[in-house]
């Protein structure tokens, strides 16, 4: 069905030690050039950010109740959205990685940022900042590849539910953030039996509360308050968390399983230096062409690549340093890999499909 | 015998409580995941102080005091309560983005606003912000006072000798004011006041303490200018050696140390607080590995320069929490409340005492002092 991707399972990289050193040095420069510059303008961007998705969720949710009037219901439903989005992306994402720990201010401290999904924060730093930005795209260690769900690269063990999962893969994108929610609890290995109920028990917890807290929220409590216009509003809703739940998914799943992302053994790990750790991240991820907008969109995740090299760094700076992290890939002949979103996400559709199928 | 406090520039109790906690089920709600800030936001719109916990005050005032030196009256929010003349709070002020926080005592007046003096420090960061930028009507973030400088905690006594080095005279500024106002302090303590500042225009409040000195023969004053390696010397001519006395000291880290160590000598009671006055320098570059006191959650373990402060707490049987081990994932961060350290990760210092660290990549360039998350 369709030539296949090659395979692309790599177990050691085309660079030399020595090449690999350099490479380090040099990314370490261009992270020393924008760390000397963070300051007042970074810190008014990300507090306009905040007040953009506290004008636009208090809008939105004015907007709904009145929405029983169509536009008025399309329209809040929108501005809801787009506040649900920038919360998740430009916001949420980027706070919990420390982005803005340096300004020192309590509402954007990436060590108590709560954000607007069923997923605690706590736990998005355990999966993602740890797990995920340490071990990124190496087999049976990063746990985004396919979500354990989803088989995307022909190295993983084909099942024969992965023939359903072209169907299914929808289902989860409607319902990322549910999946984001229980992903640390590794559900799997505690029905093996590998995880005892005492240590699920308080994280099980944890999670239980902050689900409690979204569904009041959504679900009950503002509709509620809309008195007679409890539908419109709880639709709206859920409406919203439907496309930020969609919209993440395209972006986190084109950022890491497009036709030339690599998949890495773990043996790769041993001795791992810092050259090879930053090369590794650049091989794993890929980037989404556009302008401005998408940029913010997606949380400057459009810039996956800088992002991998630069986690703690301000997102807003990804742009302006790309120029640099291009020209250090041609010169050590790393594949910069970018391409439009209908292009990148083609591609995971492909992937998605394609290894419904075994190998 | 002798008495000492001191007191670090933060202590948990310090941290606002907030009037909603007088509220039923306000605490019950925040467990269930309501953000106090996410209201903050939308109130602080129409009410720029407003905050259901936090502590905002309103620059009512910025009065110059002496050379370089500025007085400033705020005005807090309902979250600021049971001050007491001695007392500090920390204040911090935003610059080029990074809020910036340093101790002062402040001069509660009879209208509730707060007066603070600040001292422009050659290459200090926010003394300078505080007082070349600071305008009539910006909004800035206080904490609840702290500190056991204060007449119902110092120790009962005839005889106080005060001794103020540059900025520390401002909490025996509002010790001396409520001593003036209250007939059982006044008529029963008798007080000497030693001021030392580097040169005489730097000296604050010099007509306001006359006055009161003039109406109380119980207080006198003695001013003095200051070159450091002077200090000991005075200190030890000039304080009464009156057995039962107390010595009450508030000044840079050295000058209070000084003070301590004279009064030690003479078997005097002592309180003191050193003033928090700028970012600290790592004056050491050097190579060689040396070994520093790390205050662990209550508990000192001694780290070298040579290892990341993780692995330092391992060696000695802690088990901090963290994952990536390099400066990544943020699962290891602590707050540092005092000292300096270096990164690994960039090289960069961090030089501010309330600043959070990567223990994982942070190694220590002089005693530390850090709070468990």
């Amino acid at each position: 069905m369709g030539k296949r991707f090659s395979t692309q399972q790599v177990t050691k990289l085309h660079l030399t030690e020595h090449e690999l050193n350099s490479l380090a040095i040099e990314v370490e420069r261009i992270r020393a050039d924008v760390m000397k510059d963070i300051g007042e303008k970074d810190a008014r961007y990300i507090r306009r950010v905040v007040k953009a998705v506290r004008f636009t969720e208090i809008l939105g949710r004015g907007l709904l109740f009145f929405g029983f009037f169509p536009p008025t219901w399309l329209l809040g439903t929108a501005l809801l959205s787009l506040s649900k989005v920038l919360e998740n992306m430009e916001l949420g994402h980027n706070v919990i990685h420390g982005q803005y720990d340096w300004m020192k201010d309590p509402s954007l401290n990436g060590k108590t940022y709560e954000w607007d999904i069923a997923g605690t924060a706590a736990n998005w730093r355990k999966t993602h900042n740890y797990r995920h930005h340490t071990y990124t795209n190496v087999k049976d260690l990063d746990d985004d590849i396919g979500y354990g769900v989803i088989r995307l690269f022909p190295e993983q063990k084909w099942s024969a539910k992965n023939l359903f999962q072209p169907i299914y893969s929808v289902v989860f994108a409607i319902l990322f953030q549910w999946g984001i929610a229980i992903q640390e609890l590794r559900l799997g290995k505690v029905f093996r039996g590998g995880v005892p109920w005492s240590e699920l028990k308080p994280n099980l917890i944890a999670v239980l509360r902050k689900v409690r807290f979204q569904m009041l929220k959504d679900y009950v409590f503002f509709p509620l308050l809309a008195f007679y216009n409890f539908v419109p509003v709880f639709v709206g809703n859920f409406v919203a968390n439907l496309i930020r739940n969609v919209w993440t998914f395209t972006i986190i799943f084109c950022g890491h399983f497009t036709k030339e992302a690599h998949l890495f053994h773990r043996n790769i790990l041993k001795n791992e230096s810092k050259g090879h750790w930053y090369a590794r991240q650049i091989m794993g991820s890929a980037n989404l062409t556009g302008g401005s907008v998408m940029h913010i969109l997606t949380g400057n995740l459009s810039h996956q690549i800088e992002h991998h090299l630069f986690p703690d760094i301000p997102a807003r700076r990804y742009a302006e340093i790309s120029g640099r992290v291009r020209e250090l890939c041609a010169k050590y002949k790393i594949k910069y890999n970018s391409g439009s979103l209908v292009s990148q996400f083609s591609q995971v559709i492909y992937r998605i499909c394609r290894y419904s199928l075994p190998a | 015998m002798y008495t000492h406090v001191y007191i670090h520039a933060y202590s948990k109790s310090m941290e606002a409580q907030g009037l909603p906690y007088k509220l039923p089920l306000y605490s019950k709600f925040k467990a269930w995941g309501f953000k106090p800030l996410v209201i903050d936001f939308y109130l602080q719109r129409i009410w720029p102080s407003f905050s259901l916990e936090r502590i905002f005050a309103k620059v009512l005032s910025v009065c110059p005091a002496a050379s370089g030196i500025v007085t400033i009256r705020l005005k807090p929010n309902f979250n600021f309560k049971n001050f007491e003349a001695g007392q500090h709070v920390l204040l911090t002020s935003t610059v080029n983005g990074h809020r910036m926080t340093r101790t002062y005592s402040p001069t509660r007046l009879l209208d509730n606003s707060l007066e603070i003096t600040v001292k422009k420090i050659e290459g200090g960061k926010v003394s300078a912000n505080l007082t070349q930028n600071l305008k009539r009507g910006s909004m800035v973030e206080i904490t609840s006072p702290f500190g056991e400088m204060t007449w119902s905690q110092l120790p009962i006594a005839d005889h106080y000798d005060f001794c103020a080095g540059g900025v520390g005279i401002t909490p025996l500024r509002s010790l001396i004011h409520v001593w003036d106002m209250r007939n059982d302090l006044h008529a029963a303590r008798t007080i000497d006041l030693h001021y030392w500042a580097k040169t005489k225009a730097e000296h604050c409040f010099v007509n306001e303490l006359g006055e009161i000195a003039s109406r109380h023969s119980g207080l006198r004053l003695h001013f003095y200018t200051s070159v450091r390696a002077e200090e000991k010397v005075q200190i030890a001519d000039v304080i009464m050696k009156i057995h039962e006395s107390v010595v009450v000291a508030c000044g840079p880290r050295s000058f209070v140390h000084s003070a301590k160590a004279i009064a030690e000598t003479n078997s005097l009671k002592f309180v003191g607080e050193h003033a928090q006055v700028a970012s600290s320098t790592d004056s050491n570059s050097s190579l060689d590995e040396r070994f520093f006191e790390i205050n662990y959650g209550g508990k000192t373990v001694l780290a070298s320069s040579k290892k990341s402060i993780l692995e330092s707490l391992e060696m000695q049987g802690f088990e901090p929490v963290h994952a990536c081990r390099m400066g990544l994932c943020k699962s290891c961060t602590c707050m540092k409340r005092e000292g300096i350290t270096l990164s690994a990760k960039d090289q960069s210092y961090s030089t501010e005492a309330n600043e959070e660290i990567q223990i994982c990549v942070a190694s220590p360039r002089s005693p530390i002092i850090l709070e468990r998350y």
